[in-house]
């Protein structure tokens, strides 16, 4: 080949690289902005894998994005029947075995709430975002973002994002010595397809339990102290860029009487705190419990209890939960 | 500060009348967990009195430190007014207590302990672990089964909140959907 045809080829390879690889030209965090808005606002069907322990379960999401509200229904394939059915902020979720979740009315959740572009900038200032390349996942190719906290009080995330799509594919969440706590990962999936509303009715019958259903209003303004523990609380610690976005008194299905229950997030991970006034007839909690990634914390601090749940390390939900005490009036 | 010090001293030295009845009742009793107590307020008070060269010599720094480095697993914390104190100190027996009510009562829960992830041990299929811890601990069953209740409605609340206010990481409510029993077949 002569010179010129070299210097061809090589300009011919680059425009390719342009052309058909435009993830290629995507920064991290356009690329998260992607992820974002198309985990909402897409149609897809798909069979996943979700691992942490030692455990495996398979499950069936039907997802569809483009319809007057947002629906999904998940099933379990694997282990006991359950299926989650979600269509704007109603929840409805059936289950065959009495050794399952959810025993109450559950807060709605306000997917106007999320602000795509608040999370990003404070991203980049607590976590580092590198694209680490391509691989595939479910026979589509991918580019893989892992998000690394600059500090070890959260936790890490390895990020598998469809590049035509920008559907998460993958996802891993990482503690700080890079092992997996949990794992989510599409077997197959099938997008952009017209999905009918028999979808996204119930595959399982009357017969089967139903834990949980709700069509509440969306999240209102934070009701501080409305009904909730007679006195004032402080957290007077959390890890760097975590704000608070709730602060709701409610009484809970597990606890008649109100929960004062804080929400900080950083972007990323979230952290909630509760705190219930102690009644002789509970038994308090101290110490810690765990689910995949999440970490809780509980004690009692001025006869209340006091726990702490999030997305962080067991150490990070402890002193956050240490540092929670009633506010003192000057 | 100044009467726990005299109530201390008084203690050490055997003028229990100043004290009262209750103190006087302990030290009369021959138990080894109430001679452990007497110890422990001997320990206190001779801290309170002279900076505590004995209590150095008894390794109370190096205890301390190793029970902090111990870290505790969830306690399930005695009631103040019906538990001794000593009970704080008995790691991970609630949690695996409460984990085992789960199949007794049919109470939904979200938490769950699996080997390899967590140091907590487990209840097994047929095993008597529950009957075991929940004697130990003086808490019962329904007890750990409003625990559980509780701890299950934090975890579904914080789930909730999570999905509305950050990056999608998992899909909503595959924690609940995938939660298994590990220790049920």
């Amino acid at each position: 080949m002569t010179r010129r045809g070299q210097l061809w080829g090589g300009v011919w390879l680059v425009l390719h690289g342009f052309i058909c690889a435009p993830a290629w030209a995507e920064t991290a965090e356009a690329l998260l902005g992607r992820m974002m808005t198309s985990a909402r606002q897409l149609d897809y069907e798909g069979v996943f894998v979700y691992q942490r322990g030692d455990s495996i379960h398979t499950m069936r999401v039907v997802h569809r994005g483009s319809g007057p509200t947002e629906q999904e229904k998940l099933v379990s394939l694997t282990g006991p029947v359950r299926e989650v059915i979600r269509d704007g902020s109603k929840v409805i979720c059936k289950f065959a075995d009495r050794d399952a979740v959810l025993v109450e009315e559950q807060q709605p959740r306000n997917p106007m709430n999320f602000n795509i572009a608040g999370p990003l900038e404070t991203l980049a200032a607590l976590y580092r975002l590198e694209i680490e390349g391509g691989d595939r996942v479910a026979g589509r190719a991918t580019q893989v973002v892992h998000v690394a906290p600059v500090t070890p009080d959260r936790y890490g995330y390895r990020l598998w994002i469809d590049e035509e799509t920008g559907l998460l594919l993958k996802s891993t969440v990482l503690d700080n010595e890079q092992r997996s706590l949990e794992q989510e990962q599409f077997a197959e999936v099938t997008v952009g397809i017209s999905l009918p509303d028999e979808r996204f009715h119930s595959e399982l019958s009357d017969d089967h339990q139903v834990h949980y259903t709700h069509e509440a209003n969306a999240i209102g303004a934070a009701q501080k102290g409305a009904a909730g523990p007679a006195q004032d609380w402080t957290v007077s610690w959390l890890p760097a860029g975590f704000e608070q976005h709730h602060d709701q008194s409610r009484a809970t299905g597990a606890s008649q009487q109100p929960v004062r229950h804080f929400v900080y997030s950083d972007g990323l991970a979230t952290v909630s705190v509760f705190i219930e006034k102690l009644r002789k007839d509970m038994a308090p909690m101290h110490g810690y419990s765990l689910v995949g990634a999440v970490n809780a914390f509980s004690w009692v601090a001025h006869e209340h209890q006091v726990t702490v749940v999030g997305e962080v390390p067991k150490a990070t939900v402890r002193r956050i939960a240490g540092s929670v005490a009633p506010q003192t009036t000057e | 500060m100044e009467l726990n010090q005299e109530q201390l001293s008084a203690l050490v030295d055997d003028e229990l009348e100043q004290v009262g009845p209750a103190i006087s009742r302990l030290l009369a009793a021959d138990g080894a967990a109430d001679r452990q107590r007497w110890a422990r307020y001997h320990l206190i008070g001779e801290l309170l009195r002279d900076g505590g060269a004995e209590a150095e010599a008894a390794g109370l720094g190096a205890r301390i430190s190793q029970a902090i480095a111990a870290d505790p697993p969830l306690i399930a914390a005695p009631k103040p007014a019906e538990a001794p104190a000593r009970r704080w100190l008995r790691p991970a027996h609630a949690l695996a207590a409460s984990l085992a009510a789960v199949g007794v009562f049919g109470v939904s829960q979200v938490v769950s302990l699996h080997r390899g992830a967590s140091e907590f041990p487990l209840a097994q299929p047929g095993s008597n672990y529950e009957g075991e811890q929940g004697d130990t601990l003086g808490v019962s069953a329904s007890e750990r089964a409003e625990q559980r209740r509780r701890l299950n409605s934090y975890i579904v609340n914080f789930n909730e909140q999570r999905d509305s206010l950050t990056l999608p990481k998992l899909h909503p409510y595959v924690r609940i959907v995938g939660f298994h029993n590990e220790g049920k077949p």
